[in-house]
């Protein structure tokens, strides 16, 4: 019974990783994609650590990829931001530039 | 000439905070490996949390659990909306830049919510300027201005424990 939740929650994790990309690939602008990214791959990791969770014979185990999940979360939500402003800043700049 | 002194020992001893908490991180992330690389990193990592002044946070504890459910259920539906619109043959977008008013004054308020407004449905900020948050949204339809209004709530309630 624990090893198909596993199993399942391995394959929505890697779902979720494949239709972010998905999304980087169809969505039509650099913000959009983001968008997709971000929250795809976040939830994406969320799920394949939850489903080796189940996997795991040691606590420290689970805490140590809770832990690293919570790291992923904190760089990628402060990379996209990042990437949004760098990329808000060269639009302007290249709309001051056409003027 | 005094102050500054009492300024540097002061820099010193929370540098020196940041160095403990930082080795201890690797030397669990790298199971002990490597112990000598990992001090190197985590004087460096120290002196930049030096630099750029992060104060050390104050979380409400019992105010955590609401917090995290609240999170977790919007990751879901953010990472659920954004996998719709990338599958559906169409891709129904409709995104713009927006701006919202915060309500908050507090600095490490507006520093985490606009980190986190990227992981909500729908939603991503780029930053904040003259209380107002930009972000940008897949969709204008969208209720967004709710969902960050609660997010708002949520860490003002987690890290000042007050109302915003």
């Amino acid at each position: 019974m624990i090893e198909a939740l596993s199993i399942l929650l391995l394959w929505l994790g890697g779902a979720f990783f494949v239709i972010g990309t998905v999304g980087l690939l169809r969505f039509p602008d650099v913000y959009s994609r983001l968008h997709a990214l971000t929250k795809a791959d976040t939830l994406g990791l969320g799920l394949v650590i939850l489903g080796l969770s189940l996997r795991a014979d040691q606590l420290f185990t689970v805490l140590l990829m809770l832990f690293i999940w919570l790291l992923v979360m904190a760089s990628s939500a402060t990379a996209c931001q990042l990437l949004a402003r760098y990329q808000l800043q060269s639009d302007k700049d290249s709309s001051d530039g056409g003027k | 000439m005094n102050s500054g002194k009492a300024n540097l020992w002061r820099k010193l001893q929370t540098g020196a905070i940041w160095c403990v908490a930082y080795f201890l991180l690797w030397l669990i992330l790298a199971a002990g490996e490597a112990p000598w690389f990992g001090l190197l990193l985590a004087v460096f990592a120290a002196w930049v949390s030096v630099r750029i002044n992060t104060s050390r946070w104050f979380i409400r504890l019992s105010a955590l659990p609401a917090f995290i459910v609240f999170f977790l259920v919007e990751l879901w539906l953010g990472a659920w909306d954004v996998a719709r619109r990338a599958v559906h043959p169409k891709v129904p977008l409709n995104p713009a830049w927006v701006s919202y008013p915060l309500k908050t004054t507090d600095e490490q308020v507006r520093l985490l919510l606009s980190a986190l407004t990227g992981l909500l449905p729908g939603t991503l900020a780029s930053h904040y300027q003259q209380g107002k948050l930009h972000v940008h949204v897949l969709d204008q339809g969208q209720d967004w201005a709710g969902v960050i209004s609660h997010l708002e709530e949520h860490l003002t309630r987690l890290l000042t424990g007050g109302q915003p």
